[in-house]
């Protein structure tokens, strides 16, 4: 029963967290809502018996694509 | 006695061989480094705090602790205050998957050598955060020069952290290890170049000597770690030093055969030993180069080092065979 529960609240998060990403002024904290998007995917894999789909989506989503967008950001100004 | 094992179990996380052993250790390990750079260079190191020295960086931590914590009034504050404490948590819950006084980890997993890749990656990218949060100038350009040299030290050392796992048929690093106990041959007999090039990609990681660019003392004072001060400081150096143990100690479990011993209670020698031997790797590489700039460093990388660990995954598949 547990793990309904644990499962219902990570989907709620992956929403908020998807909708943060567009919404948010910050840039770079939009990078970091879709970092914890992308790690709460993976949980939901993990927890789907799906452990390999979960470690790459973590690896690949939240460590690589991140760096990715984070030295795009570097480029830009921020907003005072 | 179900509350015996629970015990036992809590017991082996937190003091031995779990957090507080591996802190101890990496205290240990940051002055076993610094006396040996400092008699490569013709100096003493530390002398005073204890015999040889080897209180000080205990003393320096209780030092850093104790003393005033700045936040100027221009910073990031969630940010600023979050990074320390993340970033001396994620190496020290990697170190739980490593194999340290037996064949298998405290936490083994399948998959928990991506979850290390993983953690590497995101502690890197917290240096940039560091720098961003701080609105200092030193710290933005020492946290951009991290990200950079994230983009290019961390293809290279993911392609050749996988070799031992194709090597092994298996992305876990207890089963890596028992792999190698197995057959009998470390990995580094037969993937010496990947071994080099984690090496390599390791000092970029930890930002030592030839790639210590986004902290680098003589352009922008102490690069994304200008503006922190006190008890955050004082995370910030623990910090480093927890993750030079995670390296030394992923090395030693991927290429060097882990705490494999003749018997069961020799394991946690072996494990000292082979750390050692590559924390000395370390500190003679860093004793012997000058600092890269950015550029050299990032082209560099991918240049060499990224064919050569893709040729060194080729061989080994080719030696794994279908």
């Amino acid at each position: 029963m547990w793990i309904d529960t644990v499962q219902g609240a990570l989907l709620i998060l992956v929403c908020v967290l998807a909708t943060l990403a567009i919404e948010l002024p910050d840039l770079l904290y939009a990078i970091i809502a879709l970092g914890g998007m992308a790690i709460a995917v993976g949980s939901l894999f993990w927890l789907l018996n799906a452990p390999y789909v979960a470690l790459f989506e973590i690896l690949i989503y939240a460590g690589a694509v991140i760096v990715l967008f984070i030295t795009a950001v570097m480029l830009t100004k921020r907003r005072s | 006695m179900a509350w015996l094992q629970d015990l036992s179990a809590i017991i082996s996380i937190l003091v031995y061989p779990g957090l507080t052993f591996l802190v101890l250790l990496s205290l240990f390990y940051e002055w076993v480094d610094r006396k040996f750079v400092a008699r490569l260079q013709n100096r003493y190191g530390p002398l005073y705090t204890g015999p040889s020295g080897i209180l000080q960086p205990f003393a320096d931590i209780v030092k850093l602790l104790s003393k005033e914590d700045i936040e100027p009034g221009e910073v990031d504050r969630v940010l600023f205050r979050t990074v320390p404490i993340l970033i001396l948590a994620l190496p020290l819950s990697g170190l739980l998957v490593l194999p340290v006084n037996s064949q298998i980890a405290l936490m083994a997993f399948e998959g928990d050598l991506v979850f290390i890749i993983f953690l590497l990656t995101l502690v890197a990218a917290l240096v940039f955060l560091a720098g961003y949060a701080s609105a200092n100038r030193f710290g933005t350009i020492g946290g951009l020069r991290g990200a950079l040299q994230m983009l290019g030290y961390e293809v290279p050392l993911s392609v050749s952290l996988i070799g031992p796992a194709v090597m092994a048929g298996s992305l876990s690093v207890s089963k890596i290890v028992q792999w190698q106990t197995r057959t009998g041959l470390w990995i580094i007999l037969m993937q010496p170049v990947g071994f080099a090039i984690s090496v390599l990609c390791f000092l970029a990681e930890l930002e030592r000597i030839p790639f210590d660019i986004p902290e680098a003392e003589t352009e922008i004072v102490a690069g994304w770690m200008t503006e922190y001060s006190g008890r955050k400081l004082a995370l910030l150096r623990l910090a480093g030093d927890v993750e030079m143990v995670l390296a030394c100690g992923l090395l030693t479990a991927l290429y060097l055969g882990g705490p494999a011993a003749p018997t069961p209670w020799l394991s946690i020698v072996w494990f000292l030993v082979k750390t050692l031997a590559v924390l000395l790797i370390f500190s003679n590489l860093r004793s012997l180069f000058a600092r890269f700039r950015i550029d050299q460093m990032v082209s560099g990388c991918w240049k060499y080092l990224v064919p050569l660990a893709l040729l060194q995954l080729i061989v080994v598949e080719l030696m794994v065979g279908p």
